[in-house]
């Protein structure tokens, strides 16, 4: 195994997926990227933002980067080196697949987001999509 | 260097208006007479427009009062005056189309040929692209960005001029039908006199105040919105101009590209809840203004105060005065779009400035 992706978006279950990831990454000596897809901007985020004349790209940016850096941290602490950070943007299924095909990653660890029943079944889940679409092995940490 | 959108962001907004005026103005002080014939008509068109609707106005009395009566003969004159109103009105409202968009065409051309002038000159667009303020989509911020910046000011202010003249003259109109009316507060008998003009300006006011607790991010989500649309357009651009060879920035560019996709989304559905927040008092407003006009009216046409004709002729110019002091809240969206525009057409403005003074520093060494 040479390359393992986690995803992340800084949530319990995400940290999960990284502690998974970690370990076996050590393991296998692959190396670890730490993925997280970027935008999710809330409403009053957006209308400060505007009100302030502030830049949505500024902030998607550094929030993503604040997600990954305490994401290494974690990564770091499970005894991981070598941590490459990586953003994507757009549907996070969509993104998280295109990255896997970019790096070549043999395996992707994500975790099972807690969606309402509701709301996956019109939106479908993340982790679903990448268990049947992903060009690689995937593990869904509970 | 600083990214494109910091440096315009920091720029101070008069300073941009100052120097998008200065050069938007070359058509209104260069061609004196070409513009002041045009503005001349426009005003005239308004003005007869307002001619055309007071009378209008006034035939619903007459019309109605005929029915009431049920005087056919004048029914039948009524109906053979609307002809001539109708036929004044269309004729108008087609001499005013022409007059916006050949007002709005000769300023383009007068703006377009101006920004040009400076861009070509001395090959300064090359120079450009090393120059990160106002650089970049130069090609969209002469064709588009200089549209919009002259067709909204001609609209708006024709529109503007309109809703002041309309509401003067309605207010007339609602002030001698309606008269006074007697209402009964606290036990003690009050007579309000012009009772229909309170109505409508407190009506009016309610709606606007509405409209801006519900709507008062609107503008700044629009200019923010149209911001990143053309960052996007921008970083398209810059992807486009990567040479194959360099993979690695290709990669780099696709995510900025990416970047800049996920921010016109994201203004753009933030904009689409203003837009259902604004709808839910515009159409309230729809259905309501006519229907508070006849309410208001109704006590005295009950008393036998008021005809007929006189009731429609009071609830039309209710509707047109509350339309009118909706000018604001109907040209939210438009007074977004056109600062953005003169932000972008200033913003290139002060770039090829910036230029024209190196070249002078280079000159005078």
């Amino acid at each position: 195994m040479h390359r393992i992706i986690v995803a992340t978006d800084g949530s319990t279950t995400a940290n999960r997926a990284i502690d998974a990831g970690a370990v076996l990454a050590k393991c296998t000596g692959a190396d670890l990227v730490l993925l997280t897809i970027g935008g999710s901007v809330t409403g009053a985020e957006l209308r400060e933002l505007a009100d302030e004349a502030g830049d949505l790209s500024d902030t998607m940016q550094s929030a993503a980067d604040k997600i990954l850096e305490q994401a290494r941290r974690r990564a770091q602490r499970q005894g991981v080196r070598s941590v490459t950070l990586k953003t994507g943007w757009g549907d996070p299924g969509d993104a998280i697949i295109d990255a896997v095909r970019q790096l070549k990653a043999d395996m992707l660890v994500v975790g099972r987001r807690g969606q309402s029943r509701l709301s996956a079944l019109f939106l479908g889940s993340v982790s679903q999509k990448l268990a049947s679409f992903a060009p690689c092995a995937v593990m869904v940490v509970p | 260097m600083r990214p494109f959108h910091e440096i315009s962001l920091i720029l101070d907004e008069r300073q941009l208006l100052t120097r998008f005026w200065q050069a938007a103005s070359v058509f209104w002080r260069v061609q004196i007479g070409q513009s002041a014939m045009l503005a001349m008509f426009l005003i005239a068109v308004v003005l007869l427009q307002l001619l055309v609707q007071v009378a209008l106005n006034l035939w619903n009395r007459h019309f109605f009062d005929a029915l009431e009566r049920k005087d056919a003969a004048t029914v039948w004159l009524q109906a053979q005056l609307f002809v001539p109103l109708v036929v004044g009105s269309i004729l108008l409202a087609a001499a005013s189309v022409w007059g916006r968009m050949t007002t709005q065409r000769n300023w383009r051309e007068a703006l377009t040929r101006h920004v040009i002038e400076k861009w070509m000159e001395k090959d300064r667009f090359r120079h450009l692209n090393h120059l990160a303020r106002g650089s970049e989509n130069p090609e969209y911020r002469i064709s588009v960005d200089v549209r919009i910046a002259t067709d909204a000011p001609v609209d708006l202010s024709l529109a503007f001029l309109s809703s002041i003249l309309t509401a003067l003259t309605f207010f007339g109109v609602l002030w001698t039908i309606g008269g006074s009316i007697d209402v009964t507060v606290f036990g003690r008998p009050v007579t309000i006199p012009g009772y229909l003009v309170f109505g409508v300006i407190l009506y009016s006011g309610m709606v606007t105040s509405l409209m801006i607790f519900f709507g008062h991010h609107l503008t700044s989500v629009i200019e923010r919105s149209n911001q990143a649309e053309a960052e996007f357009r921008a970083a398209a651009d810059t992807f486009r101009q990567e040479p194959a060879a360099q993979n690695r920035h290709q990669v780099d560019r696709r995510e900025t590209l990416q970047l800049k996709l996920q921010a016109v989304l994201l203004w753009w559905r933030e904009f689409c809840w203003q837009l259902v927040r604004t709808t839910l008092v515009s159409h309230g407003n729809f259905l309501f203004a006519p229907v508070v006009a006849w309410m208001l009216c109704a006590p005295k046409y009950l008393s036998g105060a008021m005809s007929l004709g006189e009731l429609t002729q009071a609830a039309a110019a209710f509707v047109v005065v509350q339309g009118a002091f909706n000018w604001f809240v109907d040209n939210y969206q438009r007074l977004a779009d056109w600062r953005s525009s003169a932000h972008r057409v200033a913003t290139l403005l002060l770039a090829l400035d910036e230029l024209e003074a190196k070249e002078r520093g280079e000159k005078i060494s």
